[in-house]
């Protein structure tokens, strides 16, 4: 029902919706929509990533990617997407085992967007699409990346992984997940080795403080009633989401954060350290 | 009357989509494998030296016990590193891995 409503009102505003992106895309060298990249500059950018975090010795870290522009996103949210990178041992097809990092997410499926699924894949991957080649990362302590590699060896980041996706899930609610809370549930399940999403949401309750979406309530409710991948079901009021910073804060408020860093192909920018 | 109620209609459905698209993240480009492929349009036309990763093969190195098996140079290296605390430089493979998309990705994208 929300899918064929949605659809309706996308094929009355196509030229809308059209008209505005594309236009608000357009803009300075290093920026695109994804499709005007270069592939070769998006595997540069990611193998920069790589190398960045391989000099701090990252053997796992959190990186995010900006999909979007930052006038099409609400306050307070700078990236579209995280993910965990793991360093690894990699098999390519011609036998040899390599060294780099695999990236283990949550994305939404392309035609489904209101479900998701785990994915490994690579950083190449990862930055293809991306509005602009910039990327946050955060290298946790190393005490805390033994307990995360545990979490992806033991598969309790798989475990941890809700199909019913909302763009903008409530991280104290088990009913939807974005990639960001599946990130915070991986986290807290490697501080607390527990995989009780019951005990998993208290503790985040207690000890994570989300990000506000300053959205206007009506444009909230109607993006819920109208888009397949917003849930507002799982919010009372004011609408709360996990964010990169969010939980950047959460790991540096606890002690468990060792650096951030913010990458753009003209250097690497020790923010935190 | 019908005009003002059109308007409003309009005003309505089209503050929906956009309230869709500002608070949906990046929904397409979430559903990465589909669009990296075509992208990086697998085989050498587009991204000429990048290796596919065979399978689902990327074993987190502290997990695998089998440093011995990496190649060349870099399994050297690694067989040190892999020893050492967490927070020493790392060795990273030049070549740019990428998978190979699903049948249901590949029909998606």
């Amino acid at each position: 029902m929300r899918r064929s409503q949605g659809f309706v009102v996308a094929l009355l505003f196509v030229g809308l919706a059209a008209a505005g992106p594309t236009a608000a895309r357009s803009g300075a060298p290093g920026t695109g929509d994804g499709e005007s990249l270069d592939p070769r500059d998006i595997a540069a950018f990611a193998k920069q990533v790589e190398r960045a975090a391989a000099e701090h010795g990252a053997r796992v870290f959190i990186v995010a990617r900006k999909g979007r522009p930052a006038d099409e996103l609400p306050d307070g949210i700078a990236y579209t997407h995280v993910g965990l990178a793991v360093y690894s041992t990699i098999t390519l097809e011609d036998g040899r085992a390599v060294p780099g990092y695999a990236m283990h997410n949550l994305y939404q499926w392309a035609d489904r967007p209101g479900r998701s699924r785990i994915v490994v894949d690579y950083p190449a991957e990862f930055f293809t699409g991306v509005f602009s080649l910039e990327a946050a990362v955060i290298i946790p302590t190393p005490a805390l990346q033994a307990r995360l590699l545990e979490a992806v060896g033991d598969g309790t980041f798989e475990a941890l992984h809700n199909p019913r996706y909302s763009a903008i899930s409530n991280p104290f609610d088990p009913r939807f997940q974005n990639c960001t809370e599946h990130l915070l549930d991986v986290i807290n399940g490697a501080i607390y080795r527990t995989r009780d999403t019951t005990m998993l949401k208290r503790y985040a309750r207690d000890w994570f403080r989300p990000q506000r979406l300053h959205v206007g309530g009506l444009r909230l409710l109607l993006g819920g009633i109208f888009s397949e991948e917003v849930a507002i079901s799982d919010h009372r009021g004011a609408a709360y989401t996990a964010t990169f910073d969010t939980i950047r804060d959460y790991l540096d408020t606890n002690g468990l954060l060792d650096a951030v860093l913010e990458i753009a192909p003209a250097g690497v920018r020790v923010v935190e350290r | 009357m019908k005009t003002h109620t059109t308007t409003l209609l309009a005003l309505l459905l089209s503050t929906a989509l956009a309230a869709g698209e500002a608070i949906a993240g990046d929904p397409v480009r979430h559903s990465g494998q589909a669009s990296a492929h075509s992208a990086m349009a697998v085989g050498e036309s587009t991204l000429a030296g990048a290796k596919l990763v065979a399978g689902a093969v990327a074993v987190p190195l502290m997990l695998s016990g089998e440093v011995g098996a990496l190649s060349g140079e870099a399994g050297s290296s690694l067989w040190h590193a892999a020893g050492g605390s967490i927070g020493e430089p790392l060795p990273i493979a030049e070549e740019t891995y990428i998978t190979t998309p699903s049948p249901r990705d590949a029909m998606a994208d």
